[in-house]
């Protein structure tokens, strides 16, 4: 886009990243099925309806795939939902409960674990920002997501959230293996 | 003569159609409480794959330091509010209908002639407004998440002001 858009211009612009945001949330629906198909019971399906734990593995896969294949389309939202995941992990550790959902207890060192992972990966998300994204970073981005889920049911349970710690470390070893690669070759100039 | 208030309430009752999610004798902040989930983008889109897919499964509350809706909750809580099937129960029928009416998502600034300051235009404080703008437009898309939870907030706030 040029340095002085028309007014077309910011408005295609604005329809295009609430577009975008509706296909984040198909895609966040795409997952809750999938999850809802693989490790769900008969309890979590009405009447007439049964868990396909096939459907639901290729369900996974399909979002695993548009999740890494479309990585450099949405890692401009990705500071922002980190710093939106810093807020949610400061009302966690002061609240003492899931956001939005007070009947879900969460210790307060638990809490202060996920705190500090995600605001690490928050740090991190900036550069991911900036640099196109190779298939490690996607690969480490795609294990940090699927540690929210398992890392955010382990919270809900009490327990230690190692899964997100996992993928903490994931998106830490992308961003040091971008810089080693970057680091210029001394021995070569000399 | 018929007012305008009943003639909503008449087409309200022929579509099923309501509009305020606020039980009888609970108060905005308790409504605001008790939907917080509900009005996140975890909680409206597990919510619409539920009715879509005939499901029933509280996914997002384990996602909700990602999904759920910071601004509510920082502002609201409550004792008892994080009950999924209450949350559901209440704001099912309302937050898919008006979520998508929330046209603050989208911060639509129309540049070209005329509307706001012109008179800027003509002084030193062009280019002051203009590195501002940039710095501005640099936290844009690290804004748009808060835009979204604010958006569903103002629905929430909104649909809780008004009885069902």
């Amino acid at each position: 886009m040029s340095q002085n858009p028309t007014a077309k211009e910011q408005v295609k612009s604005g329809f295009r990243r609430a577009f975008g945001w509706i296909l984040g949330c198909a895609w966040f629906g795409l997952v809750i099925w999938g999850i809802t198909n693989v490790f769900g019971t008969e309890a979590n399906f009405s009447e007439g309806h049964h868990p396909s734990r096939a459907l639901g593995y290729v369900l996974l896969g399909v979002a695993g795939v548009i999740f890494a294949a479309t990585a450099n389309r949405w890692k401009r939202v990705f500071p922002g939902i980190m710093l939106a995941a810093t807020l949610g992990a400061l009302l966690e550790l002061e609240q003492g409960h899931a956001v939005n959902n007070p009947s879900v207890l969460i210790p307060r060192w638990i809490a202060l674990v996920q705190l500090a992972v995600i605001a690490v990966v928050a740090a991190l998300s900036f550069t991911f920002k900036k640099r196109p994204l190779n298939i490690v970073d996607r690969i480490a981005l795609l294990a940090f997501a699927a540690s929210i889920f398992v890392g955010g049911d382990e919270a809900t349970r009490q327990e230690l959230p190692l899964a997100l710690i996992v993928g903490g470390v994931c998106v830490l070893a992308a961003w040091a293996y971008d810089r080693l690669q970057r680091r210029p070759d001394t021995t070569a100039t000399a | 003569m018929v007012s305008r208030s009943e003639v909503l309430c008449v087409v309200a009752a022929n579509n099923g159609f309501t509009l305020g999610i606020r039980a009888p004798g609970q108060t905005w902040s308790q409504c605001m409480a008790a939907n917080a989930n509900t009005y996140s983008i975890g909680g409206a889109t597990e919510l619409t794959v539920n009715v879509a897919t005939g499901t029933n499964s509280n996914i997002s509350q384990t996602t909700s330091i990602v999904t759920g809706n910071g601004i509510t909750g920082l502002i609201f809580e409550g004792p008892g509010a994080g009950d999924f099937l209450s949350a559901a129960g209440n704001g099912a029928g309302s937050a898919l209908t008006y979520g998508r009416r929330t046209s603050d998502i989208m911060s639509l600034n129309l540049a070209g002639s005329g509307g706001l300051p012109q008179v800027l235009g003509s002084t030193g404080a062009q280019g002051f407004f203009q590195t501002a703008g940039k710095w501005l437009n640099l936290g844009l898309d690290e804004a748009e998440k808060f835009a979204v939870d604010a958006g569903l907030a103002g629905a929430e706030a909104f649909n809780c002001a008004i009885h069902r």
